[in-house]
C-alpha cells in the first residue's frame, strides 16, 4: 500500500481533517478559540497567530498531536477514487475468503437459533430488565444453563480457512512451483529477522528492560526507581508518543495503568461515563443471543483458568456492553476487511429502513473471545476504565487477529511471518516437524489469534502487550511464537507425533517473554 | 467521487491492441520470459493528447511506456514518426515476489511522464515481472484521460495549505471610520460569534452518528439476512 501512498498526496490531509472535525477535541477548541476572540483586547488583524500561540500555549498543542498521532497510527492514506471493495482489501481474492467466512459464521448462528428456538434478539419485559439491573455486578453467580450452546468457532477452524486461501496466479507447491513449508501458501511481504531487529531495537540486550532486569536485587535500586521516576515524568508530560518510546523498554506495573491509557488516548470524563451507562441499559433492554454466547466463552476460560476467574463477573460488565457498542461496529467498517451481518427487525423482513446490524458491535465472538480482557483486570479495578481500555485496544489491534486481510498486521501477515521466521532460522526443526507431519503453525496459531492470553502467565501477557502498544505492531506475535519453539527445540526434535509436539508446547505459563524474544532477535 | 470526476472528463475513445508475450526460442518452450507488450492506438481521435492514465494493476512489477509520435509540424508538412519512451521502469510492485502492489489502482499522469503526450500516433506498454512465481501479469481496465484529475482542487482549508499570506495591510486600511455606526470591533466579534455558531452547526451536523443501533426503540431480530 505504501506504494500507492505517495501518489496520494494530500488526500490523507483531508482525511485527517475531516475526521477531527467529528471529534470532541475540535468542538473543544473550537470554542477555546471563540472565548479568546470575544476578549476585549482581541484584535481581528492577529486572529491567525494569536489562535496559534493560544494552542500551543495551554498544552492544548499536546492534546491535539495525540489525537492526530492516534489516528495517522490506525489509519492509513487512502485514494478518493478507488472503489470501496478495493479500499477493504486490495487483493480481491481475500477480500473475497473473508465474505464467505462471514457467511459460513452467519448460517451458524441461524441454525443455532432454529435448534435451540430462540431468537438473535428480544426486548426484556420489565420485571426481567429489573432483575437483570439487580445482578449487574455479580452476573456470573447464577446464570442460565448455557449446556446447549456451543462456540460459533475456535481458532481451529479459522485456521482451516487461513490455510485453504489460495491465489489463482501462484505457482504453488502443488503446481509444480514453489514451495513454501508452511502452510500458508500466500506470498505476503513479511519483514526479515534483519527489519525486525531495527524495528524493535529499544528491545536489544545491551538495553534495561523493565520486567526482566528490575526484577534482580541487585540493580533493584540503580535501574527500577530511575525508570519509575522517569516514567512519573511521562505521564506528566500527557504526550501518547512519549508514553510509547518509555514503553518500549517496559512500562513498572504501579504506571502501566496510566502509561496504556496515555498511550491509548483515553481519558475517562462525563461523557463516557454516560456512554458506558447507556451500553449498560441497552444491555438491560434487549436480551441477544450473542451474551450466551459470551457467558458460555467466559465460563469455558476465564472462569477455567487459576489467573483469572475471580475476574468473572468483571468481564460481563466489560463484554455484553462491548457488544452493543456501534462505535466499534463503526471501526471495523472503516478499518477492516469485515462486513458485520445484517438482520431485518421481526416482521420487517426485505424492508430497507428496518435493516439493522446484529450484534450491533459487528463482533461475533469466537471460543477464547474473553481472553482479551482478562488480563486487563489487573490494570483497572474500575469496569469503565477497563471497558474504554478494552475497546480501544480491540479496534486498534485485536479485531486484526480474527479477519483476514492482506494487513501487514493482520493474521495472516503474522501466521507467515511466522512461518518465514522459523523455516529460515530455525530449518532444521521446521523441516524435521514436517516430516513427522506437525505443521507448527498448527499448534502457534491459537497463540498469535489469541495474542498469547490465557498461554503465559498473566505478568507476562501484559508485559508482552506492553510491546505491541509500544511499537504500535503485533508483529512481536511472531516473534515469540518462533523463539518459543527455538527454546523447547530440544524436545521437539524428538517427538515423532502432532499429540506428542502439542505436548511439549501444552505449558507456556512458566516462559518468561522478554530473554525469549530476545534470543530469537538478537542471539543468532 | 470517482463518479464525479469522471463526468468532468471522458476517457478518451482507444483500441488496445492483443498482448503479445517476449519468447525465447521456438513456441514449443514454455518458457516465461517476464515482459510482454501491447499497443495503445487511438484512431478517431485528431491529435490525441494525453494527461492521465489509469489501471488497475494485476502482478506487474514494471511498466514502461514508449510513445510513437509525429515530430512538430514544418511548414504544414508531418514529420517523421518516432518513438520516445514516455515512462521508464515505472515500479508497482515493491517486491515483485509478493503480493505488494500487485492489484493496486495507478494513476499516471503529466509529473511521471517525461514529456507531454501531444500529436500521438501509439502508445506502446512494456509490463516486465521479473519473479516467475506469478502465472499471469497484465493490466486491467485501462483508461486514458485529456487531463489529470489528480490535481483537482483540495478540500483543505486555505491555511493549512497557503504559506504565510499576510493581508493585515489591506484589512487594517479598509476599516475606515463611519460617524453613526457602533464600534466596529465589537460589532465584528459579536458577529464572529454567530459565524462561529452557524459553522458550528453546519460542520457537525450529520457526521456523528448517535450510537443507535435499533429502529424506533425496537431491536427483535429472529434470523440473519444473507444479502
Amino acid at each position: 500500500m505504501n506504494d500507492d501512498c505517495f501518489m496520494y498526496g494530500n488526500d490523507h490531509q483531508v482525511q485527517v481533517l475531516q475526521a477531527m472535525k467529528t471529534m470532541e477535541l475540535y468542538a473543544d477548541l473550537m470554542e477555546t478559540a471563540q472565548k479568546e476572540v470575544n476578549k476585549s483586547n482581541f484584535k481581528l488583524t492577529d486572529l491567525q497567530t494569536s489562535i496559534e500561540l493560544m494552542f500551543n500555549d495551554k498544552g492544548r498543542n499536546g492534546t491535539l498531536k495525540n489525537a492526530i498521532y492516534k489516528y495517522i497510527c490506525i489509519h492509513a492514506a487512502k485514494h478518493s477514487e478507488v472503489p470501496i471493495d478495493h479500499l477493504k482489501d486490495p487483493i480481491s481474492y481475500v477480500f473475497k475468503a473473508q465474505q464467505s467466512w462471514e457467511k459460513k459464521i452467519m448460517k451458524s448462528l441461524n441454525s443455532m437459533c432454529t435448534e435451540l428456538n430462540v431468537p438473535l434478539a428480544r426486548q426484556r419485559t420489565e420485571k426481567e430488565q429489573k432483575e437483570f439491573s439487580q445482578m449487574w455486578t455479580a452476573l456470573g453467580a447464577d446464570g442460565p444453563d448455557f449446556s446447549q450452546i456451543r462456540p460459533v468457532y475456535a481458532p481451529k477452524d479459522f485456521l482451516e480457512v487461513v490455510t485453504s486461501l489460495n491465489n489463482v496466479n501462484y505457482r504453488s507447491a502443488n503446481n509444480n512451483g514453489f514451495n513454501l513449508w508452511g502452510i500458508i501458501q500466500i506470498p505476503l511481504k513479511n519483514r526479515t529477522m534483519d527489519e525486525l531487529r531495527i524495528q524493535f531495537n529499544e528491545m536489544s540486550i545491551n538495553q534495561w528492560q523493565s520486567g526482566m532486569d528490575d526484577e534482580q536485587d541487585i540493580f533493584q535500586e540503580i535501574f527500577h526507581d530511575d525508570r519509575i521516576k522517569l516514567g512519573q515524568k511521562v505521564i506528566a508530560s500527557k504526550l501518547a508518543p512519549l508514553a510509547c518510546e518509555f514503553t518500549k523498554k517496559g512500562s513498572s506495573i504501579s504506571l502501566r495503568g496510566d502509561l496504556w491509557c496515555q498511550m491509548l488516548g483515553i481519558k475517562i470524563d462525563d461523557v463516557d461515563v454516560l456512554y458506558y451507562e447507556k451500553l449498560k441499559s441497552n444491555v438491560l433492554q434487549h436480551e441477544l443471543l450473542i451474551d450466551n454466547l459470551l457467558y458460555k466463552d467466559v465460563k469455558l476460560t476465564a472462569t477455567n483458568d487459576d489467573h483469572y476467574f475471580v475476574f468473572e463477573d468483571f468481564l460481563y460488565q466489560v463484554l455484553l456492553p462491548f457488544s452493543r457498542d456501534t462505535v466499534v461496529l463503526r471501526n471495523l467498517l472503516e478499518n477492516s476487511t469485515a462486513t458485520p451481518a445484517r438482520s431485518f427487525i421481526r416482521g420487517k423482513v426485505g424492508m430497507e429502513h428496518f435493516e439493522v446490524y446484529y450484534p450491533p458491535s459487528g463482533v461475533i465472538p469466537f471460543h477464547g473471545f474473553a481472553m482479551y480482557v482478562s488480563p486487563l483486570c489487573y490494570l483497572y479495578k474500575e469496569p469503565i476504565k477497563l471497558y474504554y481500555v478494552f475497546r480501544e485496544l480491540y479496534m486498534c489491534y485485536f479485531f486484526r487477529l480474527h479477519v483476514l486481510s492482506t494487513d501487514p498486521q493482520g493474521i495472516l501477515s503474522l501466521s507467515q511471518l511466522f512461518e518465514t521466521l522459523l523455516q529460515t532460522h530455525e530449518a532444521e526443526l521446521f523441516y524435521h516437524l514436517k516430516s513427522v507431519n506437525c505443521q507448527p503453525l498448527k499448534i502457534a496459531f491459537k497463540w498469535l489469534m489469541r495474542a498469547f492470553s490465557g498461554f503465559l502467565a498473566s505478568d507476562q501477557v501484559l508485559i508482552l502487550w506492553d510491546r505491541i502498544l509500544a511499537f504500535n505492531s503485533l508483529e512481536i506475535l511472531s516473534v515469540l511464537a518462533v523463539a518459543i519453539f527455538t527454546f523447547r527445540k530440544t524436545n521437539l526434535m524428538k517427538v515423532q507425533t502432532y499429540s506428542a509436539a502439542e505436548g511439549v508446547l501444552a505449558d507456556l505459563t512458566t516462559l518468561q517473554v522478554l530473554p525469549l524474544i530476545q534470543l530469537s532477535l538478537f542471539c543468532k | 467521487m470517482a463518479s464525479n470526476s469522471n463526468t468532468q472528463d471522458k476517457p478518451i475513445h482507444c483500441n488496445i491492441k492483443n498482448t503479445v508475450s517476449l519468447l525465447v526460442g521456438d513456441h514449443k518452450h514454455d518458457f516465461s520470459s517476464g515482459c510482454k507488450m501491447f499497443d495503445v492506438t487511438f484512431p478517431n481521435v485528431i491529435n490525441p493528447e494525453i494527461g492521465e492514465i489509469q489501471f488497475k494493476n494485476y502482478y506487474v512489477a514494471y511498466l514502461t511506456i514508449r510513445a510513437k509520435f509525429r515530430s512538430p509540424d514544418f511548414n504544414g508538412q508531418t514529420g517523421d514518426l518516432k518513438w520516445r519512451t514516455c515512462v521508464r521502469r515505472f515500479k508497482m510492485m515493491p517486491d515483485p515476489h509478493s503480493e505488494d502492489g500487485s492489484h493496486s489502482y495507478f494513476y499516471l499522469n503529466r509529473k511521471h511522464f517525461n514529456f507531454d503526450i501531444v500529436n500521438l500516433s501509439t502508445l506502446r506498454f512494456i509490463l516486465h515481472q521479473p519473479s516467475p512465481i506469478w502465472k499471469d501479469f497484465k493490466l486491467e481496465d485501462l483508461q486514458f484521460f485529456r487531463t489529470s484529475q489528480a490535481f483537482k482542487p483540495l478540500n483543505l482549508p486555505s491555511w493549512l495549505t497557503a504559506p504565510e499570506e499576510t493581508t493585515t495591510e489591506d484589512q487594517a486600511s479598509e476599516k475606515p471610520k463611519l460617524p453613526g455606526v457602533p464600534d466596529l470591533d465589537a460589532l465584528s466579534a459579536h458577529l464572529q460569534e454567530l459565524w462561529a455558531m452557524a459553522e458550528d452547526v453546519s460542520s457537525n451536523q450529520s457526521t456523528v452518528p448517535l450510537g443507535r443501533y435499533d429502529v424506533d426503540g425496537c431491536y427483535d431480530v429472529t434470523l440473519l439476512s444473507y444479502t
